[in-house]
């Protein structure tokens, strides 16, 4: 039961961001019931009543799930508490079935996993995917509780245990190179996130508050040094300590749906070419042809980062301190 | 020749090893800066002087100087705090004391606020406690890794509860969470199969 009111809000969530992209609207209040029984409609309404007020949840308050962990324990998946016998699923899949996915737990981790991929290999900062990250952690949270309350000669807990090892070692990985990222490309991504609407920021708002208090406690550290020298110089201007990503660096990616069209462009000879992306096909190509479908809603999983893998406190040219000695 | 003293100091930098800080240097600095200054003067001196015909080339020269001397002052700052950052992600907060002399006032500065930047990033994640990020830095293959204690370092905590003591040169079963931070610290040092 658990469970199944997890998935419902997770697909209500995944929804929602659907809808914000502009290809999907939810509706909730969409439901029909057949029943003979005037007495079981009315009980099935009063049912679907009590599961609309806890859906209703999630629009008034956005951290809808942490409410609901507190409401159902996590203790109650194996125990088989069944507060409603009705599934919540019904209600859902009153709505057409195209744009859901499924979002269990595993759901979760998946995509959890995939976003930590595309991170590390793709050149620029991908959109945030703190919904995802946090609902692990609650995972997290309630299963070491669990774990605690088994004996310890139990061999299952340490299976347990490492699995745990796992998802959080690619959960602060995944963090991590997001951080490494915002550091090496601080005033660019400072300046594209400027540009970005409130819904479609890449930043979550405390890597935001990072990134602003790095920039400025950098800045104030190259101060210290130009406010001593001659006026006319003493001020680094923008061009020169920005770092940008290479965003024509090659990648290897699979494409998990099928793409009509996507668009290379040759730089050398001023040409475009369009070629159509096959399910489940791999391709090497650079990332900027596919930048669009890597950051909307994985359809696209990149494998190896191919070229110039520079990622990583990469000096701008400027600073760079090969390129100052060995002119 | 001018700009031979900022080479100097970068090159005094990339002689030594990537993990260490050389000493911050003071005096390099200050001399490169006044290089600075009396290419600065100079070209003013120029301007005020000749009126009618500016030797251009001259105040070319020493603009390109200038510009240099900045480039290479800022790369000589820029490099060591990517050094000092890198420090932050494998030590920790606190810095050894011999790292710390080597540092200028405003290195520790920044340190200082490098670091409260990220712890206060790091305590919103998740909901409570937030997640320490400089942990779990290597993907996990054993719940369980074998290390060795190179200092009598006394009592240690399990997270089961039991009390475990650290003597030199005796080795441990420990799991991998809790023996992360003690071999970074160097109290610990892994065992290789």
């Amino acid at each position: 039961m658990y469970e199944t009111v997890f998935t419902a809000l997770f697909r209500l969530r995944r929804l929602k961001s659907l809808g914000r992209l502009g290809k999907h609207s939810s509706k909730t209040n969409k439901f029909k019931f057949q029943s003979s029984d005037r007495l079981t409609a009315i009980r099935s309404l009063l049912e679907k009543l009590i599961i609309l007020f806890i859906l209703s949840i999630d629009i008034l308050n956005k951290k809808n799930y942490k409410m609901l962990f507190s409401l159902f324990p996590l203790t109650a998946i194996n125990n088989s508490i069944t507060i409603m016998d009705i599934d919540i699923r019904e209600l859902i899949d009153d709505e057409d079935d195209e744009n859901q996915e499924e979002m269990t737990a595993q759901k979760v981790l998946q995509n959890v996993e995939q976003a930590w991929l595309n991170e590390k290999f793709s050149p620029e900062i991908l959109p945030h995917q703190t919904d995802y990250v946090e609902c692990l952690l609650e995972q997290i949270k309630g299963m070491e509780g669990n774990l605690a309350k088994l004996s310890k000669t139990d061999p299952k807990v340490d299976l347990h245990k490492l699995e745990l090892e796992r998802i959080k070692f690619v959960i602060t990985s995944y963090l991590r190179t997001r951080l490494k990222k915002i550091e090496s490309f601080c005033v660019r991504v400072l300046e594209e996130e400027a540009t970005r609407s409130e819904e479609d920021k890449y930043l979550s708002p405390a890597e935001l508050q990072f990134a602003k208090e790095f920039a400025l406690n950098a800045d104030n550290h190259f101060d210290t040094i130009l406010r001593h020298m001659p006026q006319l110089y003493n001020k680094l201007d923008r061009n020169k300590k920005i770092i940008e990503p290479n965003l024509n660096s090659f990648v290897f990616l699979k494409c998990n749906k099928h793409i009509d069209s996507v668009i290379i462009k040759n730089t050398l000879e001023g040409q475009e070419e369009e070629i159509v992306l096959e399910d489940n096909s791999q391709h090497l190509m650079p990332y900027s042809s596919v930048a669009e479908f890597v950051k909307n809603a994985f359809f696209i999983q990149i494998i190896i980062y191919y070229l110039c893998y520079i990622l990583i406190s990469t000096p701008s040219k400027y600073f760079n301190i090969k390129n100052v000695i060995y002119v | 020749m001018y700009c031979d003293k900022v080479v100097e100091l970068l090159k005094e930098l990339e002689r030594s090893r990537e993990d260490t800080i050389p000493p911050y240097n003071n005096d390099g600095i200050n001399q490169v800066l006044s290089e600075m200054k009396t290419l600065d003067a100079e070209i003013i001196d120029f301007l005020r002087k000749q009126k009618d015909n500016l030797p251009l080339d001259a105040i070319r020269l020493r603009r390109a100087a200038i510009e240099r001397n900045k480039r290479c002052l800022m790369t000589y700052i820029w490099t060591r705090l990517q050094r000092l950052k890198e420090m932050r992600w494998e030590i920790g907060a606190i810095l050894p004391s011999d790292v710390r002399q080597n540092l200028s006032q405003s290195e520790i500065e920044w340190f200082n606020n490098y670091c409260k930047t990220l712890v206060s990033y790091m305590k919103t994640i998740g909901s409570d406690t937030g997640l320490n990020l400089t942990q779990d830095t290597k993907p996990p293959k054993s719940l369980y890794t074998e290390v060795r204690s190179l200092v009598d370092a006394g009592k240690l905590e399990l997270e089961s509860g039991e009390v475990l003591i650290l003597r030199k040169n005796s080795q441990y079963m420990l799991s991998r969470s809790q023996a992360e931070p003690l071999i970074r610290q160097g109290i610990l040092e892994q065992v290789r199969q």
